[in-house]
């Protein structure tokens, strides 16, 4: 039962930011700025790929004291300049969502959305994140999403298959 | 550039041989050499990872004679348990390196001017 309270709950952060929400938006939307601050400090970020659209999937590795984790924000909804809906994973180098690295009740998929609002050239940053499984509704678009993904993923993998027997004919 | 190296619960089972340890001894304690029999890398490697749970407060080790067995603490891992917990953690880094990032580059713009 405890677990059960505990995936079921949700996360709100409030943060403020001295910047204009332009660049604060910016800091999501461009791979050269993103690749810039994400990612824990002490930890070498590798973007496998970056691509923020409605749609989009940025599937990331993060190196850290030899240890290796990836991964994977699929953005749902953008409306620049001040929201930003994503489904945040763990994953693994071919971008297939894993289960966390953690030995304890992690959700698979997590539901985030960050919105910015500025007054005075401060920003303030609201994430509310919540596990995807929290409604049918956005179950049912997680598994559109995620099988339009494995189509992409199957199609490379075919790809890959052709490539190696042609190797070993 | 120094790296400094984080020791705490997030790294200590961020490894999944670590993870295996911990579910390994998670019911009951055992010592070195029954827990490397159960791994195909080296002990040397095994105790390597040990090393590291230990200083993460995962693992502690009890002297029993002239053996060591090594227990999971799993209070430790209670104490994170909670997902939520652990993203807001995990949230409230990304932010302080936003934060960062943002004053870094305002910066830059202003000293170009």
């Amino acid at each position: 039962m405890e677990n059960q309270a505990t995936s079921k709950s949700s996360l709100q952060i409030v943060r403020r930011f001295n910047a204009p929400q332009s660049l604060v938006f910016k800091a999501f939307a461009s791979q050269e700025a993103f690749a810039e601050w994400w990612g824990p400090s002490g930890s070498q970020l590798t973007l496998i790929n970056f691509d923020f659209r409605e749609g989009g999937v940025t599937h990331y590795r993060l190196d850290s004291g030899g240890m290796v984790m990836w991964a994977l924000f699929r953005y749902r909804e953008i409306r620049q300049p001040d929201s930003i809906t994503f489904i945040s994973a763990f994953a693994d180098a071919g971008g297939n969502i894993r289960t966390s690295p953690f030995p304890f009740d992690f959700p698979l998929e997590v539901h985030n959305n960050i919105t910015l609002t500025e007054t005075g050239g401060v920003t303030t940053l609201k994430l509310y994140a919540e596990p995807v499984d929290a409604t049918p509704e956005q179950e049912k678009t997680f598994r559109e999403l995620n099988a339009s993904m494995n189509q992409g993923y199957e199609g490379t993998f075919k790809q890959l298959d052709t490539y190696l027997l042609k190797l070993q004919g | 550039m120094s790296v400094e190296a984080r020791r705490d619960v997030f790294q200590a089972i961020a490894d999944p041989t670590r993870r295996q340890i911990i579910n390994l001894i998670a019911y009951q304690s055992m010592n070195l050499n029954a827990i490397a029999d159960n791994f195909s890398i080296s002990r040397p490697a095994v105790s390597q990872h040990i090393k590291v749970l230990i200083e993460c407060g995962m693992v502690s080790v009890r002297q029993e004679g002239r053996e060591r067995f090594c227990e999971a603490k799993l209070d430790t891992l209670k104490e994170v348990a909670g997902w939520v917990d652990q993203y807001r953690q995990f949230w409230n880094t990304q932010f302080d390196s936003l934060d960062h990032y943002l004053n870094r580059i305002q910066n830059n713009t202003q000293s170009d001017q």
